[in-house]
């Protein structure tokens, strides 16, 4: 029993001391003055709001796209259907910076789709609506997934019955399927969001990293750091960090219900 | 009036019916489990689309052809096996659900639903802290406040213990009492057909074996029913008097009249009663000294012969044959010794009649408004 305690226990406190310290170094970089006034300076300011407008606003395109496309999934069949979803995971595995790559050279001016939106006056690349696209391109797929098991959680029979109630299919959708599968739902957005404020691959590619334009938090970071600026950089790192935190603890609040069955599942193991 | 004939293959089950029956009471599909009963009722609910398939529900054709009216513009209510009821509503906000489609121009009002029901204390309890029996009379109740034309239900007790079915049952009765709207009831519990249903539509294999009058289909000797275990006669009557001196109550049935235990209501109310084949012998006289109460005419129509030394002869009540249809399960040498034959006229004794529904009369209370809706 006791060497089984230390095989689990030891490997878990090694894991959050290791990220703890790691924290804790970044925190403990600069003194307390100096990351107050990092913390003030224009530059953070201009990248947290950066980062929240982008990212919000990406939650929403996402949310969008993402919701009505992962009820398609869980509901209905249809011819290709594997291959599709595969196709819709795609952006999950692929590193950012090969999928902001392929963004790029899809709205380059060169390119066929680039060079229409060009002609209608719509720059995507290198300006903030490029952050936007890339952090909306990462964050759909997120959703899609999430969301896709939160429906699937949701019996078909509440919709049927909807019907039968006389409630046209989009408002059953409404009305029922969606606040039915709601905690779960927002965990996705939550996911989602968190996806998109640490955007940074695909991010660098389709918008570029220039400073008070494109400078979202992970970019602030990343310039400052190459340019010698530390104390931006750790505070910018730290707001990150403690947004971070706080989605974390969101969707572990909003999926404790899960949590908890699963703590009693295990206590029964253990106990047998 | 309702038509429906649905055909097709679902798997490898082959699905082939087509009934008509009245527009209005309660019809029973009735069959054994994978029959096909919940097909059929789904595809006349529109939540299923059979390849070929005819509906007309009282004049309006839900389904004909290439013509397909989707579920929610059917004017139906569902109740479905588990009441599935919506989790993230409230009791009472399931109820205002139902009520989305009528806009208003309710004919079933929400006061009537809730107190025919019983649910007015459950309002502010969550779903989840209902008992079966409380979650399917909800459910029933948010069905009947989307004002539909036509009640389906798919087996609503078979989810639910005994207790809990004796709760309800009661509140199906009270609803077949005092609402005009025909029901279409799924089950494969013949008691609850026997007490509940006014037309029988038997099914078997994907198939209609055939549908009629429930009296007259449980005694048909062509049909499996009057073969079954513990077979019985269910027959309608309207109560003539009471005697409160000895507790009994006098009923007006077709081809005579039957003395029940108990107070069976005010003069003129229906109640449906129960007469299972082995409480009835045959005589070729009316009993002198006995104890049973009830010893009436009747002519014998046939008699099919059993396994075990047994027959069941099917009589008809009156000295004219022309009443209520009567089951007796004699032994084979009573019926030999008696040398009965089919025509001859009996004396049917019932040694025991009981109400197919033993509740109190709930329906003496329907309300005005409840009048108004069945008028």
């Amino acid at each position: 029993m006791r060497v089984l305690a230390v095989l689990v226990w030891a490997p878990l406190v090694l894991i959050v001391a290791t990220i703890l310290g790691a924290v804790g170094a970044l925190a403990s970089q600069l003194p307390l003055a100096s990351l107050a006034e990092a913390l003030a300076s224009d530059e953070t300011r201009f990248a947290v709001a950066m980062s929240l407008r982008s990212s919000l606003t990406a939650l929403a395109l996402a949310l969008a796209l993402g919701v009505p496309s992962a009820w398609l999934l869980a509901r209905r069949r249809f011819p290709g259907k594997p291959v599709v979803e595969t196709i819709l995971d795609l952006p999950m595995v692929t590193p950012p910076l090969v999928a902001g790559i392929g963004l790029l050279f899809l709205l380059g001016r060169e390119a066929p789709v680039g060079g229409a939106l060009s002609a209608m006056g719509l720059e995507l690349l290198f300006s903030p609506a490029g952050v936007i696209l890339a952090q909306t391109y990462i964050a759909t797929s997120v959703i899609v997934r999430s969301a896709r098991a939160a429906f699937g959680a949701v019996d078909p029979g509440f919709a049927a019955n909807a019907a039968t109630l006389g409630i046209p299919p989009f408002w059953a959708f409404l009305l029922v399927e969606v606040p039915m599968a709601g905690r779960a739902l927002l965990a996705a957005a939550v996911l989602g969001w968190a996806r998109a404020l640490g955007e940074f691959g695909a991010t660098l590619m389709v918008a570029g990293a220039t400073r008070m334009q494109t400078e979202t938090l992970p970019m602030a970071v990343f310039l400052n750091i190459a340019s010698g600026r530390t104390d931006i950089a750790i505070a910018c790192a730290l707001i990150l960090l403690a947004l971070a935190f706080a989605l974390l603890l969101a969707i572990r609040l909003l999926t404790a219900e899960r949590d908890d069955s699963l703590r009693e599942d295990a206590d029964v193991r253990f106990a047998a | 009036m309702i038509g429906a004939a649905f055909r097709g293959r679902l798997g490898s089950f082959d699905l082939d019916t087509a009934f008509e029956v009245p527009g209005q009471g309660i019809t029973a599909l009735f069959g054994p489990s994978g029959c096909g009963k919940t097909t059929v009722l789904r595809a006349i609910a529109g939540l299923m689309r059979l390849p070929e398939g005819r509906l007309v529900v009282n004049g309006e054709t839900w389904q004909e052809g290439r013509r397909f009216v989707p579920p929610h513009r059917r004017a139906i209510g569902y109740v479905f096996q588990e009441a599935s009821l919506f989790p993230h509503l409230s009791v009472e906000s399931n109820l205002r659900f139902g009520l989305r489609r009528s806009r208003g121009a309710a004919r079933i009002g929400w006061d009537e639903v809730v107190d025919l029901l019983g649910i007015g204390p459950l309002f502010d309890r969550p779903t989840a802290m209902l008992s079966g029996g409380e979650r399917q009379r909800v459910a029933i109740g948010r069905a009947l406040l989307s004002q539909p034309q036509l009640l389906l239900m798919d087996e609503p007790l078979s989810a639910l213990d005994r207790f809990s079915k004796d709760e309800i049952l009661p509140y199906l009765e009270r609803l077949h009492a005092s609402l005009s709207i025909p029901v279409i009831y799924v089950s494969h519990d013949i008691a609850e057909v026997e007490r509940l249903a006014d037309t029988l539509v038997l099914m078997g294999g994907g198939r209609v074996r055939a549908a009629g009058p429930i009296a007259a289909m449980l005694a048909d000797p062509a049909l499996p029913l009057i073969r079954m275990p513990q077979p019985a006669a269910v027959i309608d009557g309207a109560v003539v008097s009471t005697d409160p001196v000895y507790g009994l109550s006098e009923v007006e049935v077709p081809g005579g009249r039957l003395v029940v235990p108990g107070d069976l209501g005010p003069r003129g109310m229906r109640r449906r009663l129960r007469i299972p084949a082995s409480d009835v012998s045959l005589g070729r006289h009316a009993p002198l000294d006995t104890t049973i109460l009830n010893a009436l005419p009747a002519r014998i129509q046939g008699a099919e012969p059993e396994p075990g030394h047994q027959v069941t002869v099917r009589l008809a009540l009156g000295a004219d044959g022309q009443g209520a249809a009567l089951l007796a399960r004699v032994s084979r040498k009573s019926w030999d010794r008696l040398n009965l034959r089919e025509g001859e006229l009996v004396v049917a004794r019932l040694k025991a009649v009981a109400l197919a529904d033993p509740a109190p009369p709930l329906s003496t209370r329907v309300t005005p408004a409840a009048r108004t809706a069945t008028s």
